[in-house]
């Protein structure tokens, strides 16, 4: 044991050599050079053909090129002679001929180009290649010069022991696990050396947040989260059914994955925050810090910092595992032929891209029109005979209300077919100008109900664009279920507007309950895409941290005047409202106490009952009017569905959580701090 | 030329602090209208029992409570005022320091509250766990110390920035006579280089060895305020300390006084060396058998940059010439008594007919007598004589 430990301390003395550093440095070059140097180079042979291919497809002789593809099956483009599948072809090729999407005809057309030993989605972007190559070197730079040289030598020590059994035993997946493991765990360990290199300043806020930083990483309180976290991501594939399609199961580690991750953050995140400032009340440490000159609020700052960043240091790690396991976990198997490849395609064009949304305009009631159908009502209920003319404004209101949801949601309907006529309704959406000219095809998503059909049967609808039955697509549905359909680009109008006419396929027999299809308004829109994952996905992540700091300074400023149990809990409980804030807003629609002029004060049951409502109603408004913003932003919804998370809601996200919530809830604590006593009597009674 | 008065360091007139409960019921009158000074480059000391106040004084001295009436300034400003403690350091009755740090992170942690430069934190840091004798522990947890230990590193924090005001409350408490000690050197290092310091205690051995004035409170009042001379003199009896006499040589001084004063030698004592004494002759002996510990290890002198500063050795060397020592001083105060000069002429008859030093010192070898007035009867009871003059009779 004591020669270990001797060898030990020899290894821990020369990993700070110079010359080992120097040596340890150019070994790391080398070998991230010698992985990455023929990827490179298969990355730019495959970039070069790629752009031969787009080329010839969109220069002169483009459409020859592209008829001779889709009449042959092959194309010759740079004496190379290139194919795509023959079942295929219906979903390359629109209608008039031209092809539905670029990009991703060459990815099917070089795919027999990619090396197994090369992941597929690296080699596509030689400069996401030199990306990760830059990543990889620094990386190993930093364990290097940080002088975490034989630690990381026994964690892949360790790492490897793990791995190699579950080679043994012929588990690939616990080989991934393990390996992930210990990455994300060293990985930890570099960033927080890193971070506190970085806030090694003498400035004071920078020195407060140091300590925050090392309380979270030697305090079993936040530990046992940060280290559940960075097991649980490499364990999350475990989940995953290998027999879903492709898309399903990268949706499902998005959501697992980037949902645990904000979990364990935020409960982290507010059992710290409320920690380091109340313990610190509790067991007096903060006497030594505060007859320091240091302010009341750049300590409470200091400590809103350091739990920023250390959420920072873990959705980094988080973010990157995440990442890298999604474009793993994309180039899995898929199902064989064409439906494996539409997979892949949707995958690509409906999940893993930034997608803006557009939803039907439908045109304003007139009023008067409404007036009429109003008075029509009133005459045609009997029970309102006994008003006579004297009828009450908020019995006509109430009726006004009821006609605007009914006739709001016929606009919503299509009627079954008749005589073998289909039942038609247009659509029209008017704010697909970003679209308009673009390269990738748009994709309709619907979720229809057909009165009271069964959930497991199929039915069939249609779309035809533009009036234009030559654009007819007919799909089959499952009631209460997503489904997409891909609309070619070129069918958005120039003034951004595209009309769909939905036809409802559904004959229905007399008798029947079933037959009219309807959805609720967000359940059918176009989505087109408006950016790259990556950059969406960076723009999640900041969302995440945004919110989470806002926790922080809520939990921080909580800690200021309550007890460590007690902070903890109201901090989560106004997360959970937080959370709940969009469904609490929807919940306020429809929870309207009496107006006051319509309430019988003379019964004492009734008007206290009304004032209690009106004051849970004045607490759920207030809730709203405070906490909505935070429910609002969630980007692991818009993650899992393609969505775009724009720099526009990240800079309002930013101002509103981070800058005036968690700048409120500092200074509030600040309040609390400057009033508060500190120290307390300690001596007898008088 | 009218020179003017150096403000003092705090100043407080008619101070209070109530304590109430929820219901602002009064639950304590911690401190009640309370006046005293604290002047630049002295040692004042707060006196007193448990609850009797000087910790609400100190913690409304720091800010760390308000008071609830009265004045109290600190450096000429409210005690709230961030840019005061920038001058101040502070040690609380009990070290509340991170379990988590260890004492490089510790004392580097707050040097960068007071915006100390790396260079400067890390030469203070390494002084002062020399001076603590923490140095080989330096990079484990502090919540693995002793309570001896984290009251060191304690100890160390409170003079990282090198203050000019030094409060201290119980500095003692937990410390070995060894530390206990080194605490005293420090306040008196400290003292030459005309820092001020505020010393709470209960300890009063602490307080008479290095404080120049003191407050003593009871029940949130100050009940006796002075230097330490004027509190301590005793004007009613007079001690002489002289090498071991012969009871022939008492009983002739005895007359003298007699025939002088016309009062006795009211007591006769052989001095013993005190316990702190004999404790730190000890730890030295086995510190020079080289005897393993786990705890502190030899404590360094006072950190040099709390002993010098840049450009003031001439000052440092003037003050070291003028530094008083307590002993000295105690021979000081003795000297001053008045009627102990009055009286030099009968020391002066006592001497001539004391026999001389090398003549004594072989007298000291003999066994010592009792004095003739003590009751022998009484001692050897206590003693258990009586059982054996029983088993005398007996046998």
């Amino acid at each position: 044991m004591s020669g270990l430990k001797r060898l030990h301390r020899v290894l821990m003395t020369l990993q700070t050599r110079f010359w080992i550093k120097i040596l340890a440095s150019i070994l790391c070059v080398a070998g991230c050079s010698a992985y990455f140097a023929p990827m490179l180079v298969t990355s730019y042979t495959y970039a070069s053909d790629a752009r031969g291919i787009a080329v010839a497809f969109t220069g002169p002789e483009g459409e020859r090129f592209i008829r001779t593809l889709r009449e042959t099956g092959s194309v010759k483009i740079d004496d190379e002679v290139r194919s795509i599948p023959e079942e295929l072809a219906p979903t390359l090729f629109a209608e008039d001929g031209t092809l539905v999407d670029l990009n991703f005809t060459m990815f099917i057309m070089l795919r027999d180009n990619v090396p197994d030993w090369a992941p597929g989605w690296l080699l596509q972007q030689p400069t996401t290649t030199w990306i990760f190559y830059a990543v990889a070197v620094s990386w190993l730079l930093f364990i290097v010069w940080m002088q975490l040289l034989v630690p990381f030598v026994y964690t892949c020590a360790g790492t490897g022991a793990l791995v190699t059994v579950s080679w043994w035993l012929d588990s690939r997946d616990a080989m991934f696990a393990f390996a992930g493991i210990g990455l994300l765990l060293f990985t930890f360990v570099l960033l927080i050396r890193l971070v506190s290199m970085v806030l090694s300043s003498p400035e004071q806020i920078m020195a407060v947040a140091h300590t925050v930083i090392r309380e979270a990483s030697r305090s079993r309180i936040s530990l046992v989260f940060i280290v559940l976290l960075l097991v649980l991501l490499p364990l999350l594939p475990f989940w995953l059914d290998p027999d879903a399609p492709l898309r399903h199961r990268v949706q499902t580690f998005i959501s697992r994955s980037i949902g645990a991750t904000f979990v364990l953050c935020a409960c982290m995140t507010i059992v710290l925050a409320c920690a380091t400032v109340a313990f610190e009340i509790r067991d007096r440490q903060i006497w030594q810090i505060m007859t320091k000159p240091v302010s009341k609020f750049r300590y409470l700052l200091g400590k809103w910092l350091g739990v920023v960043v250390l959420n920072a240091v873990i959705l980094t790690i988080a973010g990157i595992s995440t990442f890298l396991y999604i474009q793993y976990l994309r180039t899995t198997d898929v199902a064989q032929g064409v439906q494996g490849d539409l997979d892949r395609l949707a995958v690509r064009e409906e999940v893993l891209t930034a997608r803006s949304s557009d939803f039907p305009v439908y045109e304003p009631i007139p009023q008067d029109v409404l007036n009429d159908l109003v008075d029509q009502a009133v005459v045609n209920d009997p029970l309102n005979d006994r008003y006579g003319e004297n009828l009450p404004d908020y019995i006509r209101r109430g009726i006004e209300r009821r006609l605007e949801r009914e006739l709001d949601f016929t606009r919503r309907t299509v009627p079954p077919g008749r005589n073998g006529e289909p039942g038609a309704r247009t659509f029209v959406f008017t704010g697909l100008k970003d679209a308009y000219g673009g390269s990738s095809p748009l994709t309709l998503r619907y979720r229809l109900m057909l009165g009271d059909a069964e959930e497991t049967d199929n039915y069939s609808v249609g779309f035809v664009f533009n009036e234009n039955m030559d654009t007819l697509q007919v799909r089959e549905y499952v009631p209460t279920m997503s489904h997409f359909t891909l609309v070619p680009p070129n069918l958005v109008l120039p003034d951004g507007s595209l009309r769909v006419t939905m036809l409802n396929l559904y004959e229905q027999v007399p008798g029947e309950s079933i037959g009219r299809i309807y959805f609720e308004p967000d359940d059918f829109e176009v989505l087109y895409k408006v950016g790259g994952f990556e950059a969406n996905f960076l723009r999640a992540m900041l969302v995440m941290l945004i919110k989470l700091g806002f926790l922080a300074g809520l939990g921080v400023c909580c800690a200021t005047f309550l007890s460590f149990p007690v902070a903890c809990l109201s901090t989560f409980t106004i997360f959970m409202a937080a959370t709940l804030g969009p469904y609490l807003a929807w919940s306020l629609e429809y929870y309207v106490p009496a107006e006051a002029n319509r309430v019988d004060w003379s019964n004492i049951g009734v008007a206290i009952q009304w004032v209690f409502e009106m004051g849970i109603r004045q607490i759920a408004r207030a809730s709203v009017f405070m906490l909505e913003a935070f429910g609002q932003y969630r980007p692991t919804n818009d993650l899992v569905n393609g969505l775009v998370v724009s720099w526009g809601t990240v800079l309002g996200g930013f101002l509103r959580l981070a800058v005036i919530w968690s700048g409120l809830t500092l200074v509030t604590g600040w309040l609390v701090l400057r009033k508060r006593q500190l120290a307390i009597y300690s001596g007898g009674q008088s | 030329m009218v020179k003017q008065a150096t403000p003092p360091i705090v100043e407080a007139v008619g101070l209070s602090k109530v304590f109430r409960d929820f219901w602002m019921r009064t639950k304590a009158n911690a401190v009640d209208h309370i006046d005293f000074e604290i002047r630049p480059g002295e040692i004042f000391g707060l006196l007193g029992p448990n609850g009797s106040g000087k910790s609400t004084t100190i913690k409304m001295i720091l800010g760390l409570l308000h008071k609830t009436s009265g004045r109290l300034v600190v450096f000429g400003k409210a005690p709230s005022d961030v840019s005061v403690k920038k001058h101040i350091g502070f040690l609380p009755e009990e070290s509340y320091l991170y379990r988590y740090l260890n004492p490089v992170e510790t004392l580097d942690y707050y040097g960068r509250l007071f915006g100390l430069d790396r260079a400067t934190r890390r030469s203070r840091t390494d002084e002062l766990l020399e001076m603590v004798g923490l140095t080989h522990v330096a990079h484990r947890a502090i919540g693995e110390f002793s309570k001896g230990m984290t009251r060191r590193i304690g100890i160390a924090q409170a003079l990282i920035n090198d203050p000019e005001f030094l409060i201290l409350d119980e500095p003692t408490s937990g410390l070995d006579p060894i530390g206990t000690k080194q605490v005293k050197d420090l306040l008196l290092n400290l003292k030459a280089r005309n820092k001020t310091i505020l010393l709470s205690s209960h300890l009063l051995s602490d307080v008479q060895d290095v404080c120049d004035r003191m407050v003593m409170l009871y029940g949130g009042k100050i009940r006796a305020e002075g230097t330490v001379e004027e509190l301590l003199e005793d004007t009613n009896a007079t001690v002489i300390r002289a090498p071991r006499l012969k009871p022939t040589t008492i009983d002739r001084i005895e007359r003298v006084l007699q025939e002088e004063e016309g009062v006795g030698i009211e007591q006769v004592s052989q001095p013993r060396q005190r316990l702190e004494d004999l404790f730190l002759d000890i730890v030295e002996a086995a510190r020079r058998e080289h005897v393993e510990t786990s705890g502190v290890t030899e404590t360094g002198r006072t950190a040099d940059f709390l002993r010098h500063q840049e450009g003031d050795s001439l000052i440092d060397s003037l003050v070291s010439e003028t530094k008083i020592e307590p002993e000295a001083r105690a021979v000081e105060r003795t000297q001053k008594q008045s009627d102990v000069q009055a009286k030099g002429d009968v020391l002066d008859k006592l001497v001539e007919a004391t026999p001389e030093p090398e003549q004594r010192a072989t007298e000291v070898d003999d066994a010592p007598q009792a004095p003739k007035n003590v009751d022998e009867s009484m001692i050897e009871g206590l003693l258990g004589g009586e059982e054996k003059s029983d088993a005398g009779e007996s046998s």
